[in-house]
């Protein structure tokens, strides 16, 4: 299983990479290893994935990382870093709004942007089950699945960059209506379910790629 | 494998669309003429630099049958069909999350086309249909109702965009310039808004939409200029 995750976790790299998503100091990616207590973790400058237990890394920049999966028993992949866009966000330091139906049904709320050494703000936003966190001026995105954790940082991207335009161009904006982030949110939710029932069993989710 | 030239360029489209950026994760899909009778189009929930042809699904125009792929068909079967045959002159229609026109999206209003070239390529103004979710019969047929013979792009609020054309180059050609007049559009808002926005967003919204407007620059440069005139 071991070598499966560093093929998935290399391919996730790549894409992201690839994507202007990962590569900066500072940013940090990993996968969960299923049916093991730990996570393979990559930095830019720490290309091998190392493998680390969930109840200590010794690494400041993986602790993050530990203290997710601790806590997200659906965490499949996590993604820790600052792009453009979520240190714009953090910049306007609103709540970012659900603007768009795959946003609601993958990443759910984000939030206000949380200020840097807020750790339990932090805890409280990630434990009720979101996705994406701007904590300072960086951006943690989670993933149940290898796949997910790439589509849910693309598809933030997206978002962030359609909202911190159309904040800046000063036109009211039209949120996603509540009843669709209603459903969405219960679509995800229970996606989350699946996914931590998986890990807890030992297997990677499957089904958790689609659009909805 | 029938169909297989028309599917292999959905494909090379994808990717394409992918790399500019149009489509985030899996959302957006492209659905091309087969036949007079057949339309191919993506799978549902498919990572598009892992799609092969064979992954491609080929329905039938009247009632969306699936004849040929492996694969589910795109949820968004439904709209692409619906166009397709309202717009008879067209064989080639994208549907994508390009963020500077989903950006627009969420403004719930029609876009009109300032630039001379885009308008050629566009229509004078594109209008935006009112929100309903993905997928659904409704937001279908209300792409369907806004479609008219001088219109090749049409926004879907708080969704994105879908751009039509006789072939995929075209498409793809109105993709890009609706991306290009909805930067337009966000430049001369940004640039007009100096002292009420955080310096750093708006340099770096500037910094992002400059390079999507080519030669149309400076005609909305002089836009600004003349607007700026009137102002004062």
């Amino acid at each position: 299983m071991i070598d499966e995750v560093v093929d998935l976790l290399r391919n996730d790299e790549a894409r992201l990479r690839a994507g202007a998503l990962f590569g900066d100091p500072g940013d940090s990616l990993s996968l969960r290893i299923p049916g093991r207590e730990e996570f393979l973790f990559v930095t830019p400058e720490r290309c091998d994935p190392t493998t680390f237990l969930f109840e200590t890394t010794g690494l400041e920049s993986a602790d993050l990382h530990a203290k997710i999966y601790r806590s997200r028993k659906d965490a499949g992949g996590v993604l820790i870093g600052q792009t453009p866009w979520s240190t714009a966000l953090a910049s306007i330091g609103a709540r970012v709004p659900t603007l768009f139906d795959e946003q609601a049904r993958h990443i759910g709320s984000a939030g206000k942007p949380i200020a840097l050494g807020r750790h339990a703000q932090l805890w409280r936003a990630l434990e009720d089950g979101r996705n994406v966190a701007i904590y300072g001026d960086r951006r943690i995105c989670i993933g149940t699945t290898p796949n997910r954790v790439v589509f849910n940082a693309e598809l933030f991207e997206k978002c962030a960059k359609a909202f911190v335009i159309a904040h800046a161009g000063g036109d009211g904006i039209r949120k996603l209506p509540a009843w669709v982030r209603h459903i969405a949110g219960a679509r995800l939710r229970k996606d989350q379910k699946r996914a931590a029932l998986s890990y807890a069993l030992g297997r990677m989710p499957e089904g958790m790629d689609g659009y909805f | 494998m029938k169909f297989q030239a028309t599917r292999e360029l959905i494909v090379r489209t994808c990717i394409e669309l992918a790399d500019r950026g149009y489509l985030a994760a899996t959302g957006g899909n492209v659905a091309l003429l087969a036949d007079q009778e057949h339309f191919a189009i993506t799978p549902s929930a498919t990572d598009y630099y892992a799609m092969s042809a064979a992954d491609v699904c080929v329905l039938r125009l009247s009632d969306q049958r699936q004849v040929e792929g492996e694969r589910e068909a795109s949820v968004e079967a439904g709209l692409h069909a619906k166009i397709l045959s309202a717009r008879s002159d067209c064989g080639a229609c994208i549907h994508t999350h390009q963020p500077i026109a989903s950006a627009y999206t969420l403004l719930a209003k029609p876009l009109e086309v300032r630039d001379r070239a885009r308008e050629a390529l566009l229509g004078r103004s594109i209008p935006c249909v009112g929100y309903s979710p993905s997928g659904t019969a409704l937001l279908a047929r209300r792409v369907a109702r806004a479609a008219r013979p001088d219109t090749h792009a049409y926004l879907m609020r708080n969704h994105g965009a879908v751009c039509i054309g006789k072939d995929v180059t075209e498409a793809m050609t109105r993709v890009a310039a609706l991306e290009s007049e909805c930067a337009s559009f966000f430049l001369m808002r940004t640039r007009a808004r100096s002292g009420e926005l955080d310096q750093s967003v708006r340099a770096l919204v500037i910094q992002t939409l400059r390079p999507l407007l080519g030669d149309a620059l400076t005609r909305f440069d002089d836009v600004i200029t003349s607007e700026s005139k009137k102002a004062s």
